[in-house]
């Protein structure tokens, strides 16, 4: 009964919301006008589900580099690590996208949009993500440490088989969410010419003026690519529960 | 048990966790119960012995052979001693059986299956047969202490080291804990212990020592301990904390 109202409750609130928002942007929509670019656009979406794919999986890599720096004992690795980290967080992500494609990439004679865009994600996004995942390492309490320890690990040992496998689970929500945040910061890579998803609805707004028409499927192509990640999260989370 | 503390000094800032105790085990001890005071240096003193910790001066020798300050020496000592904690400290994300094989394999390099065997008897031994498979936030207090006391002995070490180790429990949880301890002193295990149950201390040590303010201030056979101490400090407080 309690689930039942709750629903209703959702439903009703939910659907006037929509109601306002449709009545407040309502116009004759032309989907026509943009179904030419249907494929174009389309292309888009793969070329961003491409690009922050690969991004998401060099970033991770980055990220626990990064993570590991910063938790070295050798203290170089430990300052070049956190200065990474506070260079890339205290920079915006389009100056490091022009300043990555056309100073730094030209120098390295990199010419593959696909490749450098990529890369420039992971570089930003994996700052990011050692942060995260530094927390969740940090927030095991000392008594696991010390626990380990008695029982005579290594400190290699107390990373893989206690402290690690209890912090993926702590950073598991984060992490989701700077993963969606990647795909949808993909965006930008259009300054660069990158034929991915936001490039191509502009340009088919460009030549149509159909600006709903354009945006609103790109609005539902993210949604698409981050409400998995989401759910992925939870179901992870999930599985992994070891308490209650 | 072969022990000699020579002028161990180990200080938390200016304070002083133990001053220059000098003490030897007696000749034929099996069972070493430390008593006294919060704060009187006796955890201190059992994480020196366990490896867990290194004191600022003086020294330690165990089976006649000096403690290293080194941690890569010190992890050799940590392996032939089983240390369990006042709060159990078992590894949330693994098994009871898991808890137990862990070291098994890891440290002590022994192949899996053998793990399995050794670490199944000796939840058997504990009564814990039917909890192999359920991870510490399904068991009580009692039934954790005595997983990460099957943990502790697994690789049978030659020193079973003790801090406080039913502090954290209710009465009824602590007979459960002191009856399996009760027991390995009857098969001669060598154990060092904390406690603040006095009768326990009683029952089981061959030798008592009372640390207060970080130093030995009386040592001897429970009965002439308990009974007849010496010191007015030690009579104070069994006077203290035998009352109720």
């Amino acid at each position: 009964m309690r689930r039942f109202v709750n629903i209703s409750v959702t439903a009703i609130l939910g659907a006037t919301f929509c109601f306002f928002f449709y009545v407040l942007l309502w116009h004759d929509y032309r989907w026509e006008a943009i179904a030419p670019f249907a494929g174009n656009l389309f292309a888009g979406w793969g070329m961003t589900i491409a690009v922050s794919a690969s991004a998401l999986f060099l970033s991770t890599l980055i990220g626990a580099g990064l993570t590991a720096g910063q938790l070295a004992t050798f203290a170089p690795a430990r300052w070049l690590a956190r200065g990474y980290v506070e260079l890339v967080r205290g920079t915006p992500l389009l100056t490091q996208i022009l300043i990555g494609y056309y100073l730094v990439a030209p120098a390295l004679h990199w010419e593959n949009k696909f490749t450098v865009g990529f890369v420039i994600l992971a570089a930003f996004a994996g700052a990011y993500l050692s942060e995260i995942f530094r927390a969740g390492i940090l927030s095991i309490p000392r008594s696991q440490w010390e626990s380990a320890r008695a029982i005579g690990l290594t400190g290699a040992q107390t990373y893989r088989f206690v402290v690690i496998p209890q912090a993926i689970r702590r950073v598991l929500p984060a992490t989701a969410g700077q993963f969606a945040n990647l795909i949808k910061d993909s965006s930008l890579l259009y300054v660069i010419g990158l034929g991915e998803f936001t490039m191509q609805a502009r340009q088919a707004n460009a030549q149509t003026y159909a600006t709903f028409e354009s945006y609103l499927p790109l609005a539902i192509g993210y949604l698409a690519r981050t409400l998995p990640i989401s759910f992925a999260s939870r179901w992870m989370e999930n599985r992994t529960r070891y308490e209650h | 048990m072969n022990i000699e503390l020579t002028g161990l000094t180990r200080r938390y800032g200016d304070a002083h966790a133990l001053r220059e105790v000098n003490y030897r085990v007696p000749e034929g001890v099996r069972v070493l119960g430390l008593i006294g005071p919060s704060g009187g240096g006796k955890s201190t003193l059992l994480r020196l012995l366990g490896g867990l910790d290194v004191p600022d001066a003086g020294e330690i020798r165990f089976d006649s052979t000096l403690l290293s300050r080194e941690d890569n020496p010190l992890r050799s000592h940590r392996r032939r001693i089983g240390f369990l904690f006042q709060a159990f400290n078992l590894f949330p994300h693994l098994t009871a059986l898991e808890n137990v094989t862990l070291p098994l394999r890891e440290v002590h390099g022994k192949p899996p299956g053998e793990s399995e065997k050794i670490a199944r008897d000796c939840l058997d031994r504990f009564r814990l047969a039917d909890h192999a498979g359920k991870r510490p936030a399904e068991l009580s207090g009692g039934q954790q202490q005595r997983v990460a006391l099957a943990r502790a002995l697994a690789h049978q070490p030659k020193l079973l080291i003790l801090d406080e180790p039913t502090s954290a429990l209710d009465p009824e949880m602590t007979a459960e804990v002191l009856d399996v301890i009760a027991e390995l002193c009857r098969e001669g295990q060598e154990i060092v212990l904390s406690t603040h149950e006095m009768g326990f201390a009683r029952a089981v040590a061959d030798e008592v020592v009372f640390l207060a303010d970080g130093q030995v201030i009386e040592h001897g056979p429970p009965a002439q301990l308990f009974d007849r101490p010496e010191s007015a400090a030690v009579e104070k407080f069994l006077g203290r904390v035998m009352r109720y």
